[in-house]
């Protein structure tokens, strides 16, 4: 049935039917059909049958061509030959299995273009995503530090709690100090954790402006989120070292009136190896040092006093504060121990309110003190200023 | 040759009306069709052939936009002329 062809005869059949003509009148008519359109065409040139379409005779010009297995050039002569052009209808008769298909673009590199600006969209996205891991990172952080120094708060208030006890003859002294230092740690804890989160905002703030730059800057997103992240906890176990020594001292001072003096001097000196290391090991922050000294200098001068007239004594000499100065340095220089310090303020309480007031520029008094004041070797003195810090 | 001067020529050949003339080509190409849709092509000795044929999908590119397109499958009428009348085309004098 398929791909057969079909002859004249083969057609009669289907024609008579549609005419009602007889087979025999179909093949003549048939016949007559095709003999015109040969007739017509070679004559005219051109015929054209409604229903079917136009033949059409075309002149193709002579060329030049190769004989490809020779390689000879070779001339195709002028020639006619038979275009057909089928009638509209009988073309969307034959295309009627394909009529629905249509043609479809094909945007391949458009589509591979918003490909890649989807996948920088994903890696932006995937930057935003990581930034809110690190912001929550850092919340956490910032929720173990405020606890801890709550924590750490309740254990000092506890200490100072034991130590009163246990204290004879300075008890009226040393209630005061308690409270001073209790509210004065309380700043402290608040200030570390405004220090905290400061420095959390500053890393949330370069974590926008770089997750909107490219992919090659992420690596430095990250070293730089990560330092940033290990100098606050570097900055938070400093303040916390800081924190310690100065109970011990507290503890050991006010146990010392009592209790015989090996100990103090073995704890003193741990203290102060301690606060040295820390002072060394990081970076000399002014506003959280001088915070450190709040609760040691409140007190001072009530002890000081009964030991020492600082308003009367000898000026070593008279200096002039340089920037980011602490009285631990001027008592380092000029006593050899840095431990000294409440010696300068005792003589300068005239001048400032706290030993935090240093300004550049302001004046300050060394005083002269006996040989066995600033003998770091000398126990009674360490100890002096130990209660004196207190 | 146009249809109305072939129907005419046409009526005269088979001795009928140019109406019935019409009925009838119209009849012949509707059995042609008939043969096109059962796959067959029709084949007019001496003339030619006519026969359905498909054409494969393929891709074509606007050199312009550079856009790629895709033309879908179809099937055309082709009409393939027979020896005979390729060798009738030689004897026509050239149109230069």
């Amino acid at each position: 049935m398929n791909n057969e062809k079909l002859n004249i005869q083969d057609l009669i059949d289907s024609v008579a039917t549609k005419t009602g003509n007889t087979k025999k009148d179909s093949e003549f008519q048939l016949k007559e059909f095709v003999g015109l359109m040969h007739d017509a065409l070679l004559k005219d040139g051109i015929v054209k049958i409604k229903g079917l379409g136009t033949l059409k005779l075309q002149w193709n010009k002579s060329r030049k061509s190769v004989n490809i297995q020779t390689g000879e050039e070779i001339e195709i002569a002028g020639h006619y030959k038979i275009d057909f052009a089928p009638e509209n209808s009988l073309k969307d008769f034959a295309n009627q299995p394909f009529a629905h298909l249509e043609n479809t673009l094909l945007d391949i590199d458009e589509s591979q273009q918003k490909d890649l600006t989807d996948n920088t969209e994903e890696q932006i996205k995937l930057l935003s995503t990581q930034a809110l891991e690190i912001k929550s990172i850092l919340s956490d952080i910032n929720s173990i530090t405020e606890t801890s120094s709550s924590n750490e708060q309740e254990q000092e208030s506890s200490a100072e709690d034991t130590s009163e006890d246990t204290t004879t003859t300075q008890e009226i002294v040393s209630s005061p100090v308690d409270n001073t230092t209790l509210s004065s740690s309380n700043e402290e804890t608040k200030e570390s954790e405004e220090e905290i989160t400061e420095s959390a905002n500053e890393n949330e703030n370069i974590k926008e402006d770089k997750s909107s730059q490219k992919r090659s800057s992420n690596k430095w997103l990250w070293i730089l989120l990560l330092l940033l992240i290990a100098i606050g906890i570097g900055a938070y176990f400093y303040f916390f070292k800081w924190q310690t020594p100065c109970e011990k001292q507290e503890t050991t001072a006010k146990d010392s009136t009592q209790t015989d003096s090996f100990v103090i001097l073995e704890d003193s000196i741990q203290a102060i190896d301690v606060d040295t290391t820390a002072e060394y090991d990081e970076f000399y922050d002014e506003s959280e040092t001088t915070d450190e000294y709040t609760p040691e200098t409140v007190t001072e001068t009530d002890f000081c006093k009964d030991y020492f007239d600082f308003e009367n004594c000898e000026i070593l000499a008279e200096i002039e504060v340089a920037e980011g100065a602490r009285l631990a340095w001027y008592s380092t220089k000029y006593y050899g121990n840095r431990d000294f310090w409440p010696y300068i303020y005792a003589a300068n309480r005239d001048r400032m309110s706290s030993p935090n007031d240093l300004e550049k520029g302001q004046k300050l008094r060394i005083p002269k003190l006996p040989a066995e004041m600033t003998d770091a070797d000398n126990e009674d003195a360490v100890r002096w200023c130990k209660e004196c810090a207190e | 040759m146009n249809y109305k001067e072939f129907i005419s020529d046409y009526s005269s050949k088979i001795e009928k009306t140019q109406k019935e003339a019409d009925s009838i080509v119209e009849a012949i190409i509707d059995s042609m069709k008939d043969a096109f849709n059962s796959s067959n092509c029709v084949s007019f000795q001496g003339f030619g052939m006519f026969e359905l044929k498909r054409k494969e999908e393929r891709i074509v590119k606007n050199p312009q936009t550079q856009q790629r397109m895709l033309i879908p499958p179809k099937q055309v009428v082709e009409f393939k002329p027979s020896v005979m009348l390729k060798e009738q085309l030689k004897d026509i004098p050239a149109s230069e």
